[in-house]
């Protein structure tokens, strides 16, 4: 049974991942221009001014870009999955759960493209560590938070459909919230205060101290991020489990 | 010793839904029906206390008018929907024909879709691989294999998913109303799979509004009206009855 789950899986994240390439010259390409070209417009905007006082602040914002892209593209795309696909779920039944997880796959795949993007101009401009070895880490923690979102958002939307509009505005505060192109320290108390719920920041913050500070990351980060990221996928999925049921009706 | 036999037996399922707030209704819209104190939470029984079983090498005609519950009582068998009450077991695996090509992706090839649907069935990689050719040909679709599927028409699509569909070798077939698809010739090799299947022992339920179907097919069938089996019999007695609720 788990195996034909997996096996699902994988068939539903290569289909959405050729259909994202589908019909495109560039194709592949895109996974890494699309995160050049914003890095490219930010940093023309930003860089004489909020991330003068940055250190190495192409990398800074870089790595940024690319943390926020993940969580965005995933939410964003397995959030309509139910209801994208309500003729299928009405008529097989298959494991609804695959649908998300393919989702996040598909984003994963993205944002591995976009990693090696990152990883190639680290090559030469950084000296590689000892420390990268705890990205994995950091990425799974990821992963599990953005599953649990997309589980709980794919699931709630079919009772709530003003969560797309909302999420459309969520989103956008939420990228602005997150020190992705700018830096936030205690001196400005608001923004650094709702930084401390933000999983985001977080894992922005441990990435840039392995990947570009060689400097440990603090412990109490890492386990916020461990929190938010059970806390997250354990929540979502009992949502999901919940609701999962009702699914064939209510579409 | 009969009761082995048995494919697929529904006790006592009962099946309601909320039809109180329409689907996709906005908050404003909720709340101001919620204030006018026309609180609605309406509920239709859309099955009351069904009770049926069908065998291996049984195929049984459901009969009924619009909204008589058919299409609910076989999505609530394939577990698409949850039964309110009652048991419903199954043995052997179970393949619904109700949306037929339902997850295929227009914007993907023929190979891609085999692939993908063979999937949603639970049929394996290395099954589907070795079923391919077998697809293809019974889909009679050999020329098209890496063209991308919104160019098929109407009925290659479903001559496609009805290929792909029964070679996940299913026991219980849930048919509604697809059991022939395509052309006259595609029809005859479809259906003759489908008795094929029946004499190695699966069992069919066949929903539709086309008499001749039922009657040409079923020997035994059930006509449902109001979410209620009201008679179970020989498919012609069915039929008749049937007719006469009209």
């Amino acid at each position: 049974m788990l195996s034909r789950q997996i096996e699902l899986i994988k068939r539903l994240t290569i289909s959405s991942f050729k259909l994202r390439n589908e019909g495109s010259y560039l194709g592949v390409l895109w996974y890494f221009l699309n995160p050049l070209l914003s890095f490219l417009i930010l940093y023309f905007i930003f860089a004489t001014r909020l991330g003068a006082g940055i250190e190495s602040y192409p990398f800074y914002l870089l790595i940024g870009i690319i943390q926020w892209n993940f969580v965005n593209l995933a939410v964003g795309t397995a959030m309509k999955d139910i209801i994208a696909n309500a003729q299928l779920i009405k008529s097989m039944n298959f494991s609804r759960e695959s649908l998300i997880v393919a989702s996040v796959f598909m984003a994963l795949i993205n944002h591995f493209f976009e990693l090696l993007v990152l990883f190639i101009f680290l090559l030469f401009f950084v000296k590689l560590s000892f420390l990268m070895l705890l990205f994995p880490l950091i990425l799974f923690l990821q992963f599990l938070l953005i599953l649990g979102m997309c589980f709980a958002f794919s699931s709630i939307i079919i009772y709530f459909r003003d969560l797309e509009n909302i999420w459309a505005f969520f989103s956008r505060l939420w990228w602005f919230v997150t020190p992705v192109f700018y830096t936030i320290s205690p001196k400005t108390p608001l923004i650094y205060t709702l930084n401390l719920f933000n999983p985001l920041y977080y894992i922005i913050t441990v990435s840039r101290d392995i990947l570009i500070y060689n400097k440990l990351p603090a412990i109490s980060s890492v386990l916020a991020l461990a929190c938010f990221s059970l806390l997250s996928f354990n929540l979502g999925y009992l949502i999901f489990k919940k609701l999962k049921h009702k699914f064939a009706e209510m579409i | 010793m009969e009761r082995m036999k048995e494919r697929i037996i529904v006790k006592n399922v009962s099946k309601r839904f909320n039809a109180g707030f329409k689907k996709g209704l906005s908050a404003l819209s909720r709340l101001l029906s919620f204030l006018s104190g026309n609180k609605s939470a309406k509920v239709i029984d859309v099955l009351r206390d069904v009770s049926f079983s069908a065998k291996e090498g049984e195929i049984l005609g459901i009969v009924g008018k619009n909204g008589s519950g058919k299409s609910t009582l076989l999505r609530t068998i394939a577990g698409i929907y949850d039964k309110e009450g009652g048991i419903i077991k199954t043995r052997g695996k179970l393949c619904p024909l109700i949306g037929l090509g339902a997850g295929m992706q227009d914007r993907l090839t023929m190979r891609d879709n085999i692939y993908l649907c063979g999937a949603l069935f639970g049929i394996t990689t290395q099954e589907i691989d070795k079923k391919f050719n077998s697809i293809v040909e019974f889909s009679e679709l050999e020329n098209f294999v890496d063209t991308k599927v919104y160019q098929f028409s109407s009925g290659m699509k479903q001559r496609l998913a009805f290929a792909i569909a029964i070679h996940s070798n299913p026991e219980i077939l849930l048919v509604d109303e697809v059991f022939a698809v395509g052309d006259e010739n595609f029809r005859r090799k479809s259906s003759e799979k489908i008795k094929e299947l029946v004499k190695r022992g699966a069992c069919v339920l066949l929903v539709s509004h086309e008499i001749e179907l039922i009657e040409k097919h079923c020997d035994r069938a059930i006509l449902l009206e109001n979410g209620r089996i009201i008679k179970e019999g020989s498919a012609k007695d069915i039929i008749k009855h049937y007719l006469k609720l009209k």
